[in-house]
């Protein structure tokens, strides 16, 4: 496994639904990447501001790990880990 | 073996046990173990209980702690510390009201939770390809190996080296440390929302659940609930042991290792125990199984044998504890430790170093990572330690107290400097670095010094408002002094750097 650091703010489509929310979607580089799942999601709640994270398997089978910053409501791309 | 007290212990073996009779009388009187539990009956108002996981354990429900318990509540009694709790009532006529004693030590109720594998469990949640693969979470050593890499024979603390020759097509990650503590967190305040006492470590947690019966009925029933809740929340299994008393909880828990659930009474802590190797006995390590196994003393049973004398003289006062252990007791109270005995920030360096500015940045942002923990706590250490370990192995730590109780990072980090030139004199590398603050005492009840430092009150202005910028936007956000030499040789994030002990990169 190989993961590569992004660290770039992204739009993302999310479904906020029952005081959850659950990213569908995000655009990169023009190209938008569909969420087909979410693995696994946490929140970090050391700052300010708490920080959504969710790893999600997009349509190319690679997994991107996002984060929604509570404070500025900004999603960020911050790796993706790939195989090999 | 020519230690006189290993003949003594050797003779103690042969003689009678050296514990009042009362207690043999009763835990010979308590029937069957784990496997063999009592049957439930209508006399002593038992009910069977049912469990997850391995084992099928039937304990009692409801008496475990008044009548299968009686056995040894005369001894547990005398040896447990008195607890919190309401004052005793009296009735009228001056004699103890019969409200229970939820408090008395043989009414405890402790639940273990144990995250199962946690960081290599975490890690194939986050990357479903991992799962069903052997993972190694570590550097240097496994601090944690998924179910699939332990059917190679791989263990934590296992070195890399030998876990890749066991089992060569193994994962194995860094591992991230912040990740891990937000799962644990979210874990435990599960754990809090129905235990009023919980004393969390970085994968486990004691509860302490006595006098919770009637808020929550069935307390099997509630536990499966906090699994089913953790699972749903964070899709991590726990094993979760119950039992009159720390010790027992834990034990009873690995039995149903993984997604277990088990629970023991007090009834059936003797049998439970007896048949048990040595080396499962809390405070019993290699050292001591050794020693244990030395004298052909291999079971929890055999070592009831000894008596608490013959222990104490082997062992010190740990002798005492293990004399009490053996027997089945533990009278160590749920804790949730406000002031900790230590704060401790260590690890190892990516590559071997006796770069002088690598060595003292690390230390200094070790010092400052400790320091700031201290400042959150509200507490201030008296005593400061260095630890380091050079690349052939052999290490060295060395202690001194403060003149005075400081949690301001530069008086912290001028003896840990000190300490450290004490130290590092060899001409080898070191691998591995860590500080250790302790002996602490509370901010507002500390005696300031007659003539304090001019500068102190405006120094420690200047650390709360460090701490406020690094709540808000991160620890890395502000690097100091020294620690500005590990810039380009550590990957950083918004937490600080990245240190290579996954689990030590608080």
């Amino acid at each position: 496994m190989r993961r590569e650091a992004i660290d770039e703010a992204v739009a993302v489509r999310a479904d906020f639904h029952g005081g959850t929310v659950k990213p569908v979607a995000f655009r990169r580089r023009g190209r938008e990447h569909r969420v087909v799942r979410v693995n696994a999601h946490w929140v970090d709640r050391s700052g300010r501001h708490p920080r959504f994270y969710f790893s999600v398997t997009a349509e190319d089978g690679d997994i991107y790990q996002l984060q929604l910053h509570a404070g500025d409501l900004v999603w960020w791309l911050d790796s993706v880990t790939l195989e090999g | 073996m020519s230690h006189p007290m290993l003949h003594a212990a050797r003779d103690a073996v042969l003689q009678p046990p050296a514990v009042p009779p009362e207690t043999w009388q009763a835990t010979a009187a308590a029937p069957g173990g784990a496997q063999s539990a009592p049957r439930p009956s209508a006399a002593n108002r038992t009910a069977p209980v049912q469990t997850e996981g391995c084992a099928a354990v039937e304990a009692s429900l409801t008496a475990e702690g008044v009548v299968a318990g009686a056995g040894i509540a005369g001894i547990a009694g005398a040896a447990g510390p008195a607890r919190r709790g309401p004052p005793d009532p009296l009735a009228a006529d001056g004699s103890r009201a019969a409200l229970p004693d939820i408090d008395a030590p043989e009414r405890r109720t402790v639940l273990h939770v144990d995250i199962d594998a946690f960081f290599a469990a975490i890690e194939q949640r986050r990357d479903p390809r991992l799962q069903g693969r052997p993972v190694i979470v570590g550097a240097g050593v496994i601090a944690s190996c998924s179910y699939e890499a332990r059917a190679f024979g791989l263990r934590a603390g296992m070195p890399l080296s030998e876990a890749r020759r066991l089992c060569p097509q193994a994962v194995i990650l860094d591992g991230h440390a912040q990740v891990y503590r937000c799962f644990a967190e979210e874990i435990f305040a599960r754990c809090r929302a129905i235990a009023p006492e919980v004393e969390a470590y970085l994968d486990e947690a004691y509860c302490d659940l006595s006098g919770t019966e009637r808020l929550h009925g069935g307390l099997i029933e509630k536990v499966r609930e906090l699994k089913l809740g953790i699972l749903e929340a964070t899709g991590l299994s726990v094993t979760c042991g119950i039992g009159p008393n720390r010790m027992l909880a834990k034990l009873i828990g690995k039995t149903v290792k993984p997604d277990g659930l088990a629970r023991i009474g007090a009834a059936e802590a003797d049998a439970f125990l007896r048949d048990r190797p040595i080396e499962q006995l809390a405070g019993v390590g290699h050292a001591h199984a050794k020693t244990l196994r030395s004298m052909n003393l291999r079971t929890i049973g055999e070592l009831r044998a000894l008596s608490a004398e013959v222990l104490v003289a082997l062992f010190g006062a740990n002798g005492r504890l293990l004399y009490e252990r053996c027997c089945g007791r533990d009278t160590a109270a749920v804790d949730e430790r406000e002031i900790p005995r230590s704060i401790s920030r260590e690890t190892s360096f990516h590559r071997d170093t006796a770069d002088p500015a690598e060595i003292d940045g690390m230390l200094e942002y070790l010092v400052g990572r400790a320091c700031r923990t201290a400042r959150e706590l509200g507490i201030k250490p008296r005593t400061v330690a260095v630890r380091l370990r050079y690349s052939d192995g052999e290490g060295c730590e060395r202690a001194r107290g403060l003149g005075q109780p400081s949690d301001a990072d530069p008086v912290v980090l001028a003896l840990a400097l000190d300490l450290l030139r004490r130290q590092f004199t060899r001409r080898v590398a070191l691998h591995h670095l860590g500080v250790t603050l302790s002996s602490f005492v509370r901010c507002e009840g500390e005696q300031g010094a007659l003539f304090d430092e001019p500068e102190a009150g405006r120094r420690a202005a200047l650390f709360r408002a460090f701490d406020g910028v690094r709540r808000a936007y991160g620890h890395g956000v502000l690097v100091s002094g020294r620690a500005l030499q590990l810039r380009g040789r550590l990957e950083e994030d918004r937490h600080g750097f990245v240190l290579r002990t996954p689990s030590l990169t608080k």
